[in-house]
């Protein structure tokens, strides 16, 4: 029994340690994003990247991804047996990438305004007139979700169809901390100290949500430690998680105080660059995806986008799982792709 | 005179300060004698801390207003040739009537004053590592009579701490022998949870002992409750609950401070050896620094990043000085009330958890069940304190206490980079609200030249390279 030998647990834990120690110290490189891929535009310090495929794409409109700001593109294809993006690859479709890059000071005034009608729409046109097509798709992703959301309201015609991935877009709700901690934030304080913000304090506020997760994730690492491949797939994870890019203080000031504080574009009261942003106006088809257990962007901050378009072909899909687990899962892989690859084809 | 009314108020101050000390020892006695120090003692604490941040920010304000005209007189007086009020004998004064009063307050319960004397204030960037002046545990408070108790009549529950530290600080080194950055940050995160996991199970064993013998009870728990494990538990399980990176702030700022004061140091020579004895004596600190043998740490750092500058004075620039530092003062110093309130809110809620977590594990034992699998019974604490602690994050208190310590260290920040640039001037150096300006001018011309591509259909010729080589590859799928 554990007690009568106050030295077990701690023997017992040793063991594990040293065994998996060996493991660690032949680890030379943490490789993620190897689904290989070519630099084909670039828009002020933004990249555009494209798919390389094997084969011809099966289909004729080709997808734009926008990931978050927050963070980097690389987790959808965090490694081959774990990709979001290689298994829309392997199901025909022609994928191009946003990289929004990491913002230093000299980008401090880079406005919400510039990533929606500026370097969003230039890559949206290259791409248009690069594939030969009138309109592409577009999935945006978290805070990349609400970005192209808020470009297919300004820009109709030009997106053909629109998925949304976690995003959030009703900010009244307060099921999430974030969404609660937000409300008494100085926000025009942070953007006037940092001018550019630091991923370390966006990062900080996540790892707060869920305060013991770090004891669960790194006791969960002296367990599996000693089989290498389990172990490589804890260190790519890591590896991602703490490439924070900072971001553009003018971007995070608007989002943070108009979206986040007063919920403005729910209540279709949002300004870019001197238009309204009416989302009525999104008149595409619309994939709407949400994570059910995703503590970062809750449910109540996703589903209602559904009610607030224009668009009557529209569809509310339910992943179970939480905001990470919709792309690296082994349900995603298997559920996902094939669901999104579907929905796509059939409005090609 | 002004300085009257400034020592005057201070008195005052610290007669309050006692006589809430003095109060609340008296209570905490009482709930020793009676058994009921854990629970109890919570709440004087509570209770005690209010009336310590009441007071204290009543004498702050009052005080840093009298501070700022103090030294403006000082200034003023220095400009015009005279010699600058010497306070240091009312000072002296002034600290031995304080001393006194402190000891006979204090009696047989000195270690009642722990949070805020002699500690690390450049080590405080979390509040649950933090060697923090202002906020520390709030368990501390009881540590000793608690150890007392432990070590006279169960010393042998604290043996595994006598080899857990040097076994969590092997595996730690161990880390230095791993070249690839993300694998030494994870040894290091996962070698200090497996210390907290070894921490767990000191302070669970010896509860289960009783829990299995029948002889845990309110009373035992009270009593074996070891405070520093469990504050160890928490510094360990917490780290990532880091409100604002203090330490990074006053290293880069004393930093800025030496390299201004290498340039200037034979500047104001008469000046400089009057006004930092000046600051010494009048600063705010002192209201939370009772141990004059110790000073304030807080103040010894305040000392220490900010009285160089105040060697470097530039003609028609002191007010200046004076008010941005002043404030600056000020402003540390509610931050660390607040900082202690929410680190107390945190502790306590952790407290609870645990105490309720033990409770319905002897009421499971007694049921029949098997509480013999340690990485279980840890895992279901893991569960109960993340539950606890969520709970405590989402109150409006909470938010609105995290909002307020993140917008005061933000403003720390602000006014000592205000300082920085202010000393800094005279060097042949750009400073950061020039390089802003620049920044700002060269996104301008960056906007303008896209648009102006745009109207005239012109491609950069990078894009245009690109493009064409994607137009290639497109044509080949």
């Amino acid at each position: 029994m554990a007690n009568e030998n106050p030295f077990k647990e701690m023997t017992e834990t040793t063991k594990k340690l040293v065994s998996g120690y060996d493991n660690l110290v032949h680890v030379d490189k943490v490789e993620i994003a190897t689904t290989p891929k070519e630099l084909v535009f670039k828009v002020d310090k933004i990249k555009l990247f494209r798919y390389v495929r094997e084969t011809p794409a099966k289909f004729k409109t080709p997808v734009i991804v926008s990931y978050a700001l927050v963070n980097r593109f690389e987790m959808m294809d965090i490694q081959p047996d774990r990709s979001f993006i290689k298994n829309l690859l392997d199901l025909g479709l022609d994928i191009y990438m946003i990289d929004w890059g990491y913002p230093t000071r000299a980008d401090k005034d880079v406005t919400m305004d510039d990533y929606v009608n500026w370097f969003l729409n230039d890559i949206v046109d290259f791409v248009r007139k690069n594939n030969d097509v009138e309109s592409v798709n577009l999935m945006g992703v978290c805070q990349g979700g609400t970005l192209s959301l808020i470009y297919s309201a300004l820009h109709p015609k030009k997106i053909k169809n629109l998925i949304t991935l976690v995003t959030p877009v009703d900010f009244a709700t307060n099921d999430g901390l974030l969404f609660r901690w937000a409300k008494d934030m100085n926000f025009d304080r942070i953007v006037d100290t940092h001018g550019t913000v630091p991923g370390e304090f966006l990062n900080s506020g996540f790892s707060q949500l869920k305060p013991m997760m770090n004891v669960n994730k790194y006791k969960s690492m002296v367990d599996i430690m000693q089989d290498k491949d389990k172990l490589m797939n804890f260190l790519r994870m890591e590896k991602w998680i703490n490439d924070s890019p900072d971001q553009s203080g003018e971007c995070y000031r608007q989002f943070m105080k108009d979206l986040y504080q007063q919920n403005k574009l729910a209540k279709g009261e949002l300004e870019l660059g001197g238009q309204k942003v009416n989302l009525k106006n999104v008149t595409m088809p619309l994939l709407n995806i949400y994570a059910s257990e995703d503590h970062l962007v809750p449910p109540a901050a996703t589903i209602p986008l559904n009610e607030l378009v224009g668009t009557k072909d529209k569809q509310l899909y339910k992943f179970p799982g939480g905001h990470i687990g919709v792309f690296v899962g082994s349900r995603s892989q298997k559920e996902l792709a094939p669901a999104v690859s579907k929905w796509l084809k059939d409005r090609d | 005179m002004e300085t009257n009314t400034f020592f005057d108020a201070w008195l005052e101050t610290q007669k309050q300060l006692t006589n809430n000390w003095t109060e609340s020892n008296s209570k905490l006695q009482d709930s020793v004698k009676n058994g009921a120090a854990m629970n109890d003692g919570l709440n004087i604490y509570k209770e005690w801390l209010a009336k310590q941040s009441e007071i204290t920010k009543a004498a702050t304000e009052k005080a840093t207003t009298t501070f700022q005209s103090q030294m403006a007189e000082n200034a003023e007086a220095f400009k015009n040739g005279k010699t600058p009020v010497n306070v240091s004998e009312i000072y002296n004064n002034w600290l031995n009537t304080q001393r006194e009063q402190m000891n006979k307050a204090m009696g047989n319960f000195p270690s009642f004053s722990n949070p805020f004397t002699a500690n690390n204030f450049f080590t405080a960037n979390n509040p649950f590592t933090a060697n923090n002046p202002f906020a520390t545990n709030p368990m501390t408070q009881f540590t000793d009579f608690q150890n007392q108790w432990m070590n006279n009549t169960q010393n042998w529950m604290n043996q595994p701490n006598q080899f857990s530290q040097p076994w969590a600080n092997s595996f730690q080194n161990w880390g230095k022998g791993l070249t690839n950055d993300t694998v030494k940050d994870t040894w290091g995160n996962m070698t200090n949870i497996s210390a907290a996991y070894v921490k767990f199970y000191e302070m669970w064993a010896p509860m289960f002992k009783n829990m299995q013998n029948n002889t845990f009870n309110s009373e035992w728990m009270k009593k074996g409750f070891n405070l520093d494990s469990f504050k160890e538990l928490m510094d360990r399980t917490m780290t990532q609950v880091a409100p604002v990176q203090t330490k990074e702030l006053f290293q880069q700022f004393q930093s800025m401070s030496e390299v201004a004061s290498n340039y200037n140091k034979h500047m104001f020579q008469q000046f400089s050896s009057s006004v930092p004895e000046n600051l010494k004596t009048l600063t705010p600190f002192l209201l939370f620094g009772n141990d004059s043998n110790n000073a304030n740490s807080a103040f010894a750092v305040y000392q220490r990043s900010v009285s160089p500058l105040l060697r470097l004075f530039y003609p028609g620039k002191e007010s200046e000085l004076n008010e941005s530092m002043t404030g600056m003062m000020e402003k540390i110093s509610i931050y660390g009330q607040k900082l202690a309130e929410l680190q107390q809110a945190m502790y306590t809620t952790g407290a609870k958890t645990w105490e309720t977590f033990l409770f319905e594990n002897a009421e499971e034992l007694k049921k029949g069940k098997d509480l013999s699998d340690i990485q279980e019974v840890f895992q279901n604490w893991v569960n109960k304190n993340e539950a606890s602690m969520i709970e405590l994050f989402k109150t409006d208190a909470f938010s609105k206490i995290q909002a307020e310590i993140l917008d005061l260290s933000l403003d720390i920040r602000q006014r000592s980079e205000k300082v920085a640039e202010t000393l800094l001037q005279p060097l042949p150096i750009m400073l950061r609200s020039e390089a802003d300006e620049l920044y700002t001018t060269i996104y301008e011309l960056r906007k303008r030249i896209s648009q102006l591509e745009k109207q005239e259909g012109i491609e950069s010729s990078s894009d245009s390279k690109e493009a064409k080589s994607s137009k290639k590859k497109a044509a080949t799928v």
